[in-house]
């Protein structure tokens, strides 16, 4: 059987070594025992969009975001349609700001009710996330210029770090089979349960009678760990000042 | 209150150098002191400011050189930091004591992100914008948000050197009188198709529209137009008509050889700004070439030593900044000896942790695919991050050996390195190697 892959806008929202994303769900994928095709698109490329097991879209500059949001305009009934047809859609760093009402003034996708205000400092920091999706924590980096607003299912819960705004403690969205999240950069290399949990929904969504192999990821596991807990003690620490 | 200022920076100067502390903490105090106290300095008309991404020390130490040699006194914060704090330590340490500072020229490394502050206090007369890649974005989110930051500074008098190859730092120039360019004409190096991990201008930075290259020398980094806006790589000035890597020799506007120690296309462009800036105070050509030939810098980025038998070099690199390893893994891969490559990857910054690990996925670890590469040893305590994007660059896994333990690195690459051995890591990494040899 065959799955396809869409890294979306590839040349543009590729600020912080995403297609990383890619590679290793291929790969993660081709190990479970199916063929894998990527295909790269970008800005006024045409697209089937009915094709596609995952689709992926990382981060870019504000001003490449702002370039790349007037194509997406284009594309909301495919958009509306992948997300309906509960296709796997990871978008990482601020490109699921999009999907929202608005990012500033900026009229955004309104697939979503979510607001987002642009602010002038940047906002980085160090994160762990838990998610009540599947177990393990998320360790990872924000590296954003906005807040977001909303009442949306939240995908994260804050244990560590920055989340969506000062309001809440919640980070991320989930709809259906949609993942946003501000962490940004190879998110999949550093997380073996999340890219699990995501994995387990593409290959069941195309097929009924997928199981789950267990395979060794001895360099991502421990790549993993080792951050997992280095910031489970700062966070320690951090909590006695 | 100046004078007492003066003094006292100057009596803390000499305290630090006494005790090797660092060089900010003079100019730290009289600012805390009198936050305009460089105003009240006179200061010659003559300020060279070097910012950018990549190569400024290197830089600002060949403009250093080539200036002193031509008989100017020139003041230089070479051994200090290059925020406010130690351009002001060493416009201090320059001043007499009745507030003036007599040489014929400041040269001035700048951090992108101070620039802005530092130049409320004077005015630059020429303005060095180097280059603007991926750097430390942790701390600096990406290359736009350093772009308005500079420009935050550039006013329309001060006279700018830029990299016409580089079409983001190039933007300063759209559209502007007093420019001067570099860069390099296209070469045995140059590629059709941009191989790197990323382009950062595949799509205009000034009107994203779509540019088209004629060649890239690396990254964004060649011959670009945007048919949109015309943006576009300009005529240069100073251009490396020729190129050949193997001997190290330039020719700069087809008439003046230089030859390079440090053999690799970053550095010609370190030389360009040097070359250009010092015939702008109307240095003779032949007298620059005289001091950037065979010119060795300063800054011990390079080592050189011996192991085993083995011919070593340390290739000091910044972490966080993939077109500096970048850098370090072209220029080991065109000597085209068999060799074993270290990489180190074991304290990356200090106020974080790797959770950002962008920049690992940035770095093309895809050229050491070569022949000549026969062993490449990754170490240090975020070896993992690395290790996973090897498995996923295509580089035959049995060449690749995994030490996160720093002796056992030492060990390993005393025992079983083939050929030549470089050291690729940062400042903050280092002695980690060169203190176990």
């Amino acid at each position: 059987m065959e799955l396809n892959i869409l890294h979306l806008y590839y040349d543009i929202l590729n600020l912080y070594g995403e297609y990383g994303n890619v590679v290793i769900m291929k790969k993660h994928l081709e190990d479970q025992g199916y063929k894998v095709n990527v295909d790269k698109k970008t800005v006024n490329d045409e697209i089937e969009f009915e094709k596609y097991n995952f689709i992926y879209i990382g981060c870019g500059t504000e001003k490449n975001l702002d370039f790349v949001l007037e194509d997406m305009k284009k594309r909301v009934v495919d958009f509306n349609n992948a997300i309906e047809n509960k296709v796997v859609i990871l978008a990482t760093g601020n490109s699921f700001e999009m999907f929202g009402k608005n990012i500033d003034k900026k009229e955004g996708l309104c697939i979503f009710d979510y607001e987002v205000e642009r602010l002038k400092d940047r906002v980085t920091s160090d994160v762990i996330y838990k998610s009540k999706f599947f177990d393990g924590k998320v360790v990872g980096f924000v590296n954003k210029m906005t807040e977001t607003y909303h009442n949306m299912s939240p995908l994260f819960e804050v244990e560590f770090g920055v989340g969506e705004n000062k309001r809440n403690d919640f980070e991320g969205v989930q709809y259906v089979n949609l993942y946003g999240t501000h962490i940004s950069g190879p998110i999949l290399a550093r997380n073996p349960n999340f890219l699990k949990h995501l994995l387990i929904k593409i290959c069941k969504n195309a097929d009924k009678k997928f199981e789950y192999k267990e395979i060794e990821y001895p360099y991502e596991d421990a790549g993993y760990d080792l951050v997992l807990s280095e910031l489970e003690k700062r966070a320690d620490e951090e909590k006695k000042k | 209150m100046k004078l007492i200022i003066i003094l006292l920076s100057k009596f803390i100067y000499w305290i630090g150098k006494l005790i090797g502390k660092g060089s900010s903490m003079p100019g730290k105090i009289a600012l805390k002191l009198d936050k305009n106290i460089l105003k009240k300095i006179k200061l010659p008309d003559n300020i060279v400011v070097v910012t950018g991404s990549n190569g400024k020390t290197s830089t600002v130490e060949m403009i250093y050189n080539t200036l002193v040699n031509a008989g100017f006194s020139v003041g230089c914060n070479l051994e200090g930091s290059n925020q406010t704090e130690g351009v002001a330590t060493m416009i201090l340490r320059n001043s007499n004591l009745k507030g003036e500072v007599r040489k014929d020229i400041l040269v001035i490394e700048s951090d992108e992100r101070y620039l802005r502050h530092t130049l409320k206090n004077f005015k630059a007369k020429y303005l060095v914008v180097t280059n603007l890649y991926r750097d430390q974005m942790t701390r600096n989110g990406h290359p736009d948000v350093i772009y308005d930051i500079i420009k935050e500074a550039i006013d329309s008098e001060v006279h700018l050197i830029l990299n016409t190859d580089d079409p983001l730092s190039s933007l300063y120039g759209y559209k502007r009188e007093n420019v001067t360019y570099i860069g390099m004409n296209k070469n045995e190096l140059s590629k059709k198709e941009n191989l790197s991990a990323y382009n950062d201008a595949k799509y205009c930075p000034n009107c994203k529209g779509l540019m088209e290259y004629e060649y890239y020398h690396f990254n964004h980094v060649g011959s670009y137009k945007c048919p949109n806006c015309g943006h576009c790589r300009k005529k240069p000035d100073y251009a490396v008509t020729s190129l050949n890597i193997k001997t190290g020799e330039i020719e700069i506007n087809d008439k003046y050889k230089i030859k390079m120690t440090l053999r690799s296309v970053y550095n010609a462009y370190n030389l360009l700004d040097a070359f250009a800036v010092a015939r702008l105070f109307g240095v003779d050509e032949e007298k620059i070439v005289s001091t950037l030939t065979d010119y060795v810098a300063n800054n011990d980025r390079i080592q050189t030593f011996e192991i085993n038998g083995h011919n070593g070099m340390l290739l000091t690199s910044k972490h966080e900044n993939s077109i500096s390893y970048n850098q370090s893994i072209t220029y080991l891969v065109n000597q085209q000896k068999p060799c074993t490559v270290v990489l180190i990857i074991d304290a990356v910054s200090r106020k974080y942790f790797t959770s950002e690990t962008s920049w690992i996925w940035d770095i093309d670890f895809e050229l050491l695919k070569d022949d000549c590469v026969k062993k490449i040893i990754l170490a240090g305590k975020y070896v993992n991050d690395l290790a996973v994007r090897f498995e996923y660059s295509g580089i035959d896994m049995n060449k690749v050996c995994v030490k996160m333990d720093l002796d056992e690195m030492m060990t390993e690459t005393k025992e079983n390195s083939i050929g030549d051995i470089y050291v690729v890591t940062c400042f903050s990494d280092r002695m980690k190697f060169m203190d176990r040899r």
